[in-house]
C-alpha cells in the first residue's frame, strides 16, 4: 500500500506499507526497510513537484512501514514511525519529563507512542539527533495540538495513525 | 566474546548480553556473533536500543539513564556509522562499564 499526503501547503508525506505475507529474516530487514524508505522518499519528492536536490527530506522506517517527508529546502523537518503495540508507557516515560507527560496525557492510548515518535522526529529535525534525543527537546501543548521545543526554536508537530502504526512529524 | 568477563547472577556478562540481544531483536542466539552489526545485520531499530538498556537495568539491578548509552556510543563510535558500528561486543563493553561500582 502506498499513501501520499499533502500535510501542509509546502510539505508532502509519503508512506509505503509492503504486502509481504512471509516474515523477513533479521539479516534482510535493514536492506528491505531502507528500500521501502527510498520508495517513500521518491513518492514525497515527486508529490512536491521538485527535484530531490531542491528538497529537504526526512525519512523513517520500521518493520512493516516506511515514511518520508519532503519540503522545499532549506527546512528543518523530521519524521518517525513506530508500531503502536511496540511502544509502552515505560518507553514514553523514559524520554519525557513530568510536564511533557501532562501535555501528552490527553492523548490517552497513543501518548507513549507520541512521546517517542515526536522526540525522534524532532531530533532528526535538529540535524544532531544523537545529542538532542531525548533531553534536548521538550514536548509542549500548543493550541489544540503539540509542539516540540529545541532551545529557542519550536517545531510544529503533527501525526497520523495508519494501519497499526503511528507516523509523527515536525517542521520548523 | 571477551576474556575474563564478570558474572551477573552467575552468568558471564557476554552470555547475558548475547541472550538479551537475541531476545530484544527476536533473533536466534547463534545469530548474535560478537561482530554482528545490530542494525545492519540483525535489524535493530532505535526503540530496540532502549529495550536493551531496560533489560540491562533489570539484569544489573541498577538504573541506567538512556543518555549514558548515548554518550557511550558517541565516545566509542567516534563518527562511525551506527548501522555497522553497534555490535554485541560494544553492548557488552557498555554493560561491563555499567556493572562496575
Amino acid at each position: 500500500m502506498i499513501l501520499v499526503r499533502r500535510v501542509s501547503p509546502d510539505v508532502r508525506l509519503g508512506l509505503v506499507i509492503p504486502d509481504s505475507p512471509e516474515p523477513v529474516a533479521a539479516s534482510a530487514r535493514f536492506a528491505l526497510d531502507r528500500s521501502l524508505a527510498d520508495q517513500a522518499e521518491m513518492l514525497a519528492v515527486r508529490a512536491l513537484g521538485r527535484s530531490r536536490a531542491e528538497c529537504a527530506v526526512s525519512r523513517s522506517h520500521t518493520r512493516g512501514l516506511a515514511a518520508a517527508l519532503a519540503a522545499p529546502a532549506p527546512m528543518r523537518l523530521g519524521v518517525d514511525v513506530v508500531r503502536l503495540d511496540r511502544v509502552t508507557r515505560r518507553h514514553g516515560d523514559a524520554v519525557t519529563g513530568p510536564r511533557e507527560r501532562e501535555a501528552l496525557a490527553r492523548y490517552g492510548p497513543i501518548a507513549a507512542a507520541l512521546a517517542w515518535t515526536l522526540k525522534e522526529a524532532a531530533a532528526k529535525a535538529t540535524g544532531d539527533p544523537g545529542r538532542c534525543f531525548p533531553n534536548g527537546l521538550q514536548i509542549t501543548a500548543a493550541g489544540a495540538g503539540l509542539a516540540v521545543r529545541w532551545g529557542s526554536r519550536t517545531f510544529r508537530a503533527r501525526w497520523m495513525p495508519v494501519a497499526g502504526f503511528l507516523c509523527a512529524w515536525v517542521r520548523a | 566474546m571477551s576474556g575474563d568477563t564478570p558474572l551477573v547472577d552467575g552468568r558471564p556478562l557476554d552470555a547475558l548480553v548475547r541472550a538479551i540481544v537475541a531476545e530484544v531483536l527476536v533473533v536466534p542466539p547463534e545469530a548474535v556473533r560478537p561482530d554482528a552489526a545490530l542494525i545492519r545485520d540483525l535489524g535493530a531499530e532505535s526503540i530496540d536500543f532502549m529495550d536493551l538498556v531496560f533489560r540491562l537495568e533489570e539484569s544489573l539491578g541498577r538504573r541506567i539513564p538512556y543518555t549514558r548509552w548515548q554518550l557511550f556510543l558517541e565516545e566509542r563510535l567516534a563518527g562511525r556509522d551506527p548501522a555497522t558500528g553497534i555490535t554485541p561486543e560494544l553492548v557488552e563493553q557498555f554493560a561491563r562499564r555499567e556493572s562496575g561500582p
